[in-house]
């Protein structure tokens, strides 16, 4: 989406609430998609999305243009719910039904239907070799690697859509990326002389407060 | 083991298309009803912060309303209104504006730097009248609609009787002729043809002749809508309508700029607001 078209998306959203739903469908996939590569949760990554954007409506009124896209701030405000979603260790999604008559959310159609689809998106998500053994090194890293790195190889973003997203200048960027990928090149020797991961999809909080 | 191969390791970590639209589903439906229920930003403000004792207060001195700092480079303000230009060419005339006119090819209306103070960019027209009307008959002018529902096809107008004025900031070259503020008087009916909303007033709307605010230097021009605005000498009665009944339904506001024989007009404008 082009900035002036996603600029008028925004301000008519500011105007009519109601008209938020355009911008959800616009964002939802990539949020939800960086979500699930941040955490290798399915369920976490559902929680993740649905965070960002509950906060996004909420927060639309104060935002402002400042030579930085929209789709840059949700990137950040995910960013920020995935440190949380670490910081809470036993993270437990609410059920689904725990709010269905305070008038505030709707219950959904078939909850057993959303657990079903849940974990078979953590099916994909545990046979997913690659991604796995590249999740148990990632959360070696501090958060500020994870971010970068993520964004980058994984996401496939561009060094100023990276700068955008987390406020840092190309620099730093591209400094963080460096040292992330040579702390991995460390990790990865030092794994192949050892065993291969077993990759069980598990997050381990205790090791990874605030990412992986 | 080289940095390309754990980039290659990373690139290949890619997980592949997952899907959750039931969860989706629901959270498009949540976000919707919460969005439903949710309340204007300035009214939630009030209800959290401020004790009804400071309300009456507050309001009092919370009455600017920016219509459009231009901050953002747009054509569009906060509210979607546009920035658009117009001429008599559309009447068979032969005055020329720029930025183009909605009508011609490319994108149109376009906003210009540097702006006023620290903003990047300002309203920037220039143009030359025509003669084909006669002396003072011919015309070019800018426009910003108040916000996007304001203008076709839906056309509503806009209740903003409870501000005094309007105030913006101006410079320009004028050698001669008149540029005026405008408060045009629009009905609800979109004319599709013109793709504008049908003018109540049959044109002769409110207006203020600014033409000796306009100097090289930024200067603020202030507008009280009641006692500075006055619909035209020539208003037929059939249109002559109260000031008041214009501010409850507000579409637009103009700036017009007339004259005859070929006259240059180049105009630069920035920060309007509502006080």
């Amino acid at each position: 989406m082009d900035r002036d078209t996603e600029k008028k998306l925004v301000e008519e959203s500011k105007r009519d609430p109601k008209a938020f739903g355009k911008i959800f469908e616009e964002y939802y996939t990539a949020i939800h998609r960086y979500a699930l590569h941040r955490t290798g949760n399915a369920a976490a990554a559902d929680d993740v999305t649905g965070e960002t954007f509950f906060k996004a409506l909420n927060k639309l009124s104060g935002f402002r243009w400042a030579g930085v896209p929209f789709s840059a701030w949700l990137y950040r405000i995910a960013g920020n719910e995935v440190i949380n979603y670490f910081r809470k260790g036993a993270h437990e999604p609410a059920p689904y039904d725990i709010n269905a008559n305070d008038g505030s959310v709707r219950e959904p159609a078939s909850t057993q239907d959303i657990e079903k689809e849940l974990l078979e998106a953590q099916e994909k998500i545990d046979n997913s070799t690659l991604y796995i053994r590249a999740k148990e090194a990632l959360k070696t890293l501090p958060v500020k690697y994870q971010e970068v790195l993520v964004l980058r190889f994984l996401e496939d973003r561009k060094i100023t859509q990276i700068c955008e997203i987390l406020g840092k200048n190309e620099g730093t960027v591209k400094s963080l990326i460096s040292r992330g990928v040579a702390r991995l090149k460390v990790y990865f020797e030092k794994d192949e002389d050892t065993q291969p991961l077993a990759g069980d999809g598990v997050i381990h909080n205790e090791k990874a407060k605030g990412g992986f | 083991m080289e940095d390309k191969d754990v980039i290659k390791k990373l690139e290949e970590a890619r997980l592949p298309e997952i899907e959750t639209p039931g969860k989706k589903a629901f959270l498009r439906a949540s976000l919707l009803e919460k969005a439903a229920q949710r309340k204007p930003f300035w009214a939630l403000f009030f209800q959290r912060y401020v004790p009804s004792t400071v309300l009456a207060f507050a309001v009092a001195v919370m009455t600017a309303y920016v219509v459009d700092n231009m901050d953002s480079g747009s054509k569009f303000n906060r509210q979607g209104g546009m920035w658009s230009t117009y001429s008599d060419s559309q009447e068979g005339g032969d005055s020329v504006v720029w930025p183009p006119e909605p009508t011609a090819a490319g994108n149109g209306f376009i906003m210009s730097s540097p702006g006023y103070g620290s903003s990047k960019y300002a309203v920037h027209v220039t143009g030359k009248t025509g003669s084909k009307f006669g002396l003072n008959y011919n015309y070019l002018g800018f426009l910003v609609r108040f916000s996007s529902d304001t203008q076709c096809p839906v056309c509503k107008g806009v209740d903003i009787s409870k501000y005094s004025g309007i105030r913006f900031k101006i410079k320009g070259s004028l050698p001669s002729g008149r540029l005026s503020f405008i408060l045009p008087y629009e009905s609800g009916e979109c004319d599709t043809q013109k793709m504008t909303c049908k003018s109540r007033t049959d044109y002769a709307d409110f207006e203020k002749d600014i033409t000796t605010q306009v100097t090289g230097e930024w200067t603020t021009v202030v507008i009280d809508f009641r006692s500075g605005l006055k619909q035209p000498s020539w208003t037929p009665s059939k249109s002559a309508v109260k000031i008041e009944k214009v501010l409850q339904n507000v579409h637009l506001f103009k700036w017009q700029y007339e004259n005859g024989n070929g006259s240059l007009a180049d105009i630069w404008l920035a920060q309007v607001e509502l006080f």
